[in-house]
């Protein structure tokens, strides 16, 4: 076979193969064998691809070069491990030599390659790094937005260093107002902030973090709201100062609902226990006079016959006296009744006072009999007023038989009225038992009776029923009082009131 | 019966795990050690293949490890031409390296029209079985050339001979 590409010049220090379309090796250049894929030896007449699978699939190509259809072709940095593991990179171009034959040159690259890897490998650590580390950065700022918590960081000192979204939501301030700010801008708990922000505290006890901690807090615009927080210490890197971690939760409504909720309860408790009260009341009020009845009424069905005149008489005023009696306990219920239900009227009219207060302790005298002595005193000159004169009425007999009950026999009972511009002043004083102190704040709720009354016996209603006249007059009541001394009430009462000056 | 030589290429980003996979399929190895590819490396693997019908064909499989691609360097054509099919692959936890892989798959098609193509959801064991499953409907490629989409993982090996085999299989088969 002639072999007319023999006269083409080929430079000696380039390898090369010469190949005829079906890869056949024609002609090679003496040290070729450095570049095959194989240990066995190179000789012309083999199938280059079989040495060089870089040629397997490229039958197309080298057809095209070899035909004219293409001008060249190149493969560049071609990897090749050689036996002794050292790894050789080569360039291949292929060009034609005739309408026959394609050449192929081997140009080794190696330390171009080499120092090409290292600069590819450092910048794709360098991305690779970046990637994940943007990656892991998003990961988390997604998940701290968009948790419905709220976060907050801060310095050891509470200087806040870090929220998220739902803060800002929450306080109503942008982050700009929030960071590089105290703490306290936001936690309100003064006790809270101290013992936990103060200088030289020892941060250690912190680690193991606190649970739901509830705190007041405030919002930009004041409003004020109740935070659970979960909080702790942790430390971030060891070249780093500890940073506190909050997370809280808004728990403002449910801490309102609870409260609502509470003063039902307290309501509900209060009812029930005025019922039982009631209950024992009446009970222990209402027997003497009955029992006290009945035997009279018995005593009368059997003896009355034999009895004189006047014993007769005598059982017959003990049960007009014991249903009279009743009747009050009554009265007195039912004034209650109509005050709880708000029915209570306040009808003030135009009142002569000095003529109302010498009628009215005429009739309590008469009943407390001349065992007790009422002084009546009228410190000043008294214009006509208005009051209501039902409610009055109630006001300053409840007040004198109190006096009188709870005072010893042939004990003085001072009822002092004065009249200064817009106000009208009662003072009811005795020297009886007293009221102890303790029980002096409870005076006024129904059914309450102090621990000291011992026999003397009452409902418990009266100075409740006091009280709710006095606040219907929008007036005032005060107690002074000393245990075995005597007791002194102090009733002011506007006197032109809902009347304007007519 | 002949031998069959194919070429088949590796075609993703830098960094998803080509030179791994190719590794984990011929050498069954791994390393976590990061090595970059710089221009291209052709690894051989025997293949025994057979169909339904019992036949079988031994297919040697030249496989193309290509320089990944990076954001200053596409791939470079001249190592696709004559690939007879093309194994792209993406790294599940880089999702911008699974985006690219619709651009790679037809950036391969249009200079091997007859190509078959493959890919691999790689690093499959960094992710929980839940996240792949989301991942996978997520990322649903179709293409007329596409043998199948499988999550690789050239550390433990899933999937990695399968993926191979069923582009050989394509391949022959076409
Ligand atoms: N966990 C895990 N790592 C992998 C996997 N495949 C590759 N890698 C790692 O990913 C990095 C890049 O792999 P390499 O094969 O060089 O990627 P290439 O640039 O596409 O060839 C290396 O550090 C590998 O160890 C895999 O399936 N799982
Ligand atoms: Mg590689």
């Amino acid at each position: 076979m002639v072999m007319q590409f023999s006269q083409i010049f080929i430079p000696n220090s380039l390898e090369y193969l010469v190949v005829n379309e079906q890869l056949t090796v024609v002609k090679k250049s003496a040290k070729i064998q450095q570049f095959t894929d194989d240990q066995e030896n190179l000789k012309t007449g083999d199938n280059a691809s079989l040495f060089f699978p870089e040629l397997v699939g490229i039958d197309g190509i080298v057809q095209d070069i070899i035909s004219g259809k293409r001008e060249q072709f190149e493969l560049k940095g071609v990897t090749r491990t050689l036996g002794n593991k050292k790894t050789i990179y080569f360039d291949l171009s292929f060009e034609r030599i005739d309408p026959q034959h394609l050449l192929i040159l081997f140009t080794d690259v190696t330390q171009e390659m080499e120092l090409g890897q290292s600069l590819v490998q450092r910048a794709n650590e360098v991305e690779l790094l970046l990637s994940h580390l943007s990656k892991s950065e998003n990961y988390i700022k997604q998940i701290l937005t968009s948790m419905g918590d709220a976060l907050l960081v801060t310095t050891p000192s509470g200087t806040i260093k870090t929220i998220n979204q739902t803060t800002q939501q929450l306080f109503k301030y942008s982050e700009a107002e929030l960071l590089e700010q105290f703490i306290g801008k936001i936690i309100q708990d003064q006790e809270f902030l101290f013992s936990l922000y103060s200088p030289n505290i020892d941060l250690s006890q912190y680690q193991q973090g606190f649970q739901n901690i509830e705190l007041s807090c405030h919002t930009k615009n004041g409003e004020s709201l109740i935070i659970e927080f979960s909080y702790s210490l942790i430390q971030i890197a060891n070249s780093r100062q500890p940073v506190f971690v909050y997370l809280g939760r808004d728990i403002t409504q449910k801490k309102a609902a609870e409260a609502e909720m509470n003063k039902a309860l307290a309501k509900e408790k209060e009812l029930n226990e005025l019922k039982s009260r009631f209950i024992s009341m009446t009970s222990h009020e209402f027997r003497n006079p009955l029992s006290s009845i009945s035997m009279s009424v018995e005593l009368l069905e059997n003896f009355a016959n034999q009895w004189t005149p006047e014993k007769r008489d005598k059982h017959l005023k003990r049960i007009k006296h014991c249903t009279e009696h009743m009747t009050n306990l009554l009265e007195d219920v039912l004034v209650i009744g109509r005050a709880e239900a708000g029915k209570l009227e306040f009808n003030p009219v135009k009142l002569d006072l000095s003529y109302f207060c010498r009628e009215l302790v005429e009739e309590v005298q008469l009943i407390a009999g001349d065992k007790y002595h009422i002084k009546l005193q009228f410190l000043n000159e008294l214009q006509p007023i208005n009051l209501d004169d039902k409610l009055l009425r109630h006001i300053l007999t409840n007040l004198l038989s109190n006096a009188i009950k709870y005072s010893p026999e042939q004990g003085e009972i001072d009822l002092k009225v004065s009249q200064e511009g817009e106000l009208v002043q009662f003072t009811v004083q005795d020297h009886g038992i007293g009221i102890p102190v303790e029980d002096q704040e409870r005076l006024f709720e129904c059914f309450h009776r102090s621990k000291n009354v011992g026999e003397i016996s009452g409902t418990g209603l009266g100075l409740s029923i006091v009280k709710r006249a006095v606040d219907l007059h929008q007036g005032e009541i005060k107690v002074s009082s000393e245990v075995g001394v005597g007791t002194c009430f102090e009733v002011l009462l506007p006197i032109n009131n809902g009347m304007g000056n007519g | 019966m002949a031998v069959i030589s194919k070429k088949i290429c590796m075609v993703g980003d830098f960094g998803v795990g080509k030179t791994s996979l190719i590794r984990r399929f011929v050498e069954r190895q791994f390393s976590d050690r990061y090595l970059s590819t710089v221009g291209v490396k052709i690894s051989r693997k025997m293949l025994e293949l057979q169909d339904a019908q019992q036949q079988s064909q031994e297919m040697k499989l030249m496989i193309w490890d290509i320089e990944g691609q990076t954001k200053f360097k596409a791939i470079a054509p001249s190592y696709l031409q004559g690939a007879n099919g093309v194994l792209v692959v993406g790294d599940v936890t880089r999702q911008e390296t699974l985006e690219h892989l619709e651009e790679q798959i037809h950036k391969f098609t249009e200079i091997n029209p007859q190509g078959a193509v493959a890919v691999a959801f790689n690093k499959a064991d960094l992710l929980d079985s839940e996240e792949m499953a989301y991942l996978q409907t997520h990322f649903q490629l179709s293409h007329p050339a596409l043998v199948g989409t499988f999550s690789t993982s050239a550390k433990t090996g899933k999937n990695v001979d399968p993926i191979f085999e069923q582009l050989a299989y394509q391949i022959w088969h076409h």
